[in-house]
């Protein structure tokens, strides 16, 4: 009896694990993004002016892969993310 | 349970919870005294919102390192003193021996940071900050799961290796996982076989600094991340396991 009642237990902490878990790029990350592509006035004002973030591909490593965001030119805001493993 | 009572006696006794109350007075003498504070950048730092928050991580890692030292040498003392012999004549099996010494560990371990927390308990109020006081029993119990980690991962490989072995390779691991964040970063600058290892390390080793954060979120009112918490009980779990897997031979 005790040894299903441990096992039980296991097997609710590996799926409470499961699904608490954040996978993919993080909504901070996602934030951090979209804040550079608001700020490219600004960027304009101290001295990089024409530098575009949309311009380039954008790397975040999340400790276990690299999460590549690459915004669109053509729609505003808009942009695609790649995961590439290491 | 009389394993358990007679774990911590023998802490009181040998006058190692004695001597981490010693390190929490003086802790709480170092950043109250006015005379000893931390500077940044040639300046004093006593603004009590940043100060905190130093203070909180520097409770939490002396905690954890207190953690290993208080529970490397529990198990194999049983054995040199023969006390396991007692144990075995009343029919109790090494798994729930060990879990019991284990389970001591742990207390001893709660007990000894629960002082370092009075201390910083102490401080918040002198500063003005008492409404610390309705947070510190949540933020204590988060703490409490990092250090189950630390004391049980260090009671169980006491079963089978030696107090200093254990000793040095649970504090490597600890650091490992105090610096995970950092070390990420550093995985990235590396190549080759070093790589691989610190990849290795870092998938096994949980991210105790993240989980140790937790504790300090709720004491300064910030959301609590409850995946990671969730991870740590999850650690705690499998660590567990070995307690009943490794055996120990009587010499």
């Amino acid at each position: 009896m005790n040894k299903i009642v441990y096992g039980l237990v296991g097997i609710a902490l590996f799926f409470s694990v499961i699904a608490t878990g954040s996978y993919g790029l993080t909504e901070e990350n996602i934030e951090i993004y979209q804040m550079a592509m608001e700020q490219q006035q600004e960027l304009g004002n101290v001295g990089f002016p024409g530098f575009d973030v949309r311009d380039y591909p954008v790397s975040f490593y999340t400790g276990s892969a690299d999460y590549v965001v690459t915004g669109k030119m053509e729609s505003d805001g808009q942009y695609e993310i790649k995961k590439e493993n290491r | 349970m009389a394993v358990i009572q007679n774990v911590l006696r023998e802490k009181i006794r040998r006058k190692e919870l004695y001597v981490v109350t010693a390190i929490g007075l003086l802790l709480l003498f170092l950043f109250t005294s006015g005379s000893g504070t931390i500077m940044i950048g040639g300046e004093e730092i006593t603004d009590y919102n940043v100060l905190a928050p130093v203070l909180i991580t520097i409770i939490n890692v002396m905690s954890g390192f207190l953690a290993i030292l208080l529970s490397i040498r529990t198990i194999p003392d049983e054995y040199e003193r023969k006390t396991s012999h007692l144990i075995w004549i009343r029919g109790i099996s090494q798994g729930v021996y060990h879990g019991s010494l284990a389970i001591g560990n742990m207390l001893s371990s709660y007990i000894s940071a629960g002082l370092l927390y009075v201390g910083l308990l102490v401080f918040s109020v002198m500063k003005g900050h008492g409404e610390i006081v309705i947070r510190i029993v949540p933020s204590f119990m988060l703490l409490l799961v990092s250090l189950s980690v630390i004391s049980l991962f260090s009671s169980v490989i006491s079963i089978v290796w030696p107090p200093v072995v254990t000793g040095s390779f649970a504090a490597l691991l600890f650091l490992i996982g105090i610096l995970h964040g950092f070390l990420e970063l550093l995985v990235t600058a590396v190549s080759g076989a070093a790589s691989t290892i610190l990849k290795m390390l870092l998938y096994v080793v949980p991210d105790l600094n993240r989980m140790q954060k937790q504790a300090g979120n709720v004491l300064e009112g910030k959301a609590v991340d409850v995946h990671i918490v969730l991870v740590g009980l999850f650690t705690i779990y499998i660590i567990s396991l070995f307690l009943f897997l490794f055996k120990r031979k009587e010499t």
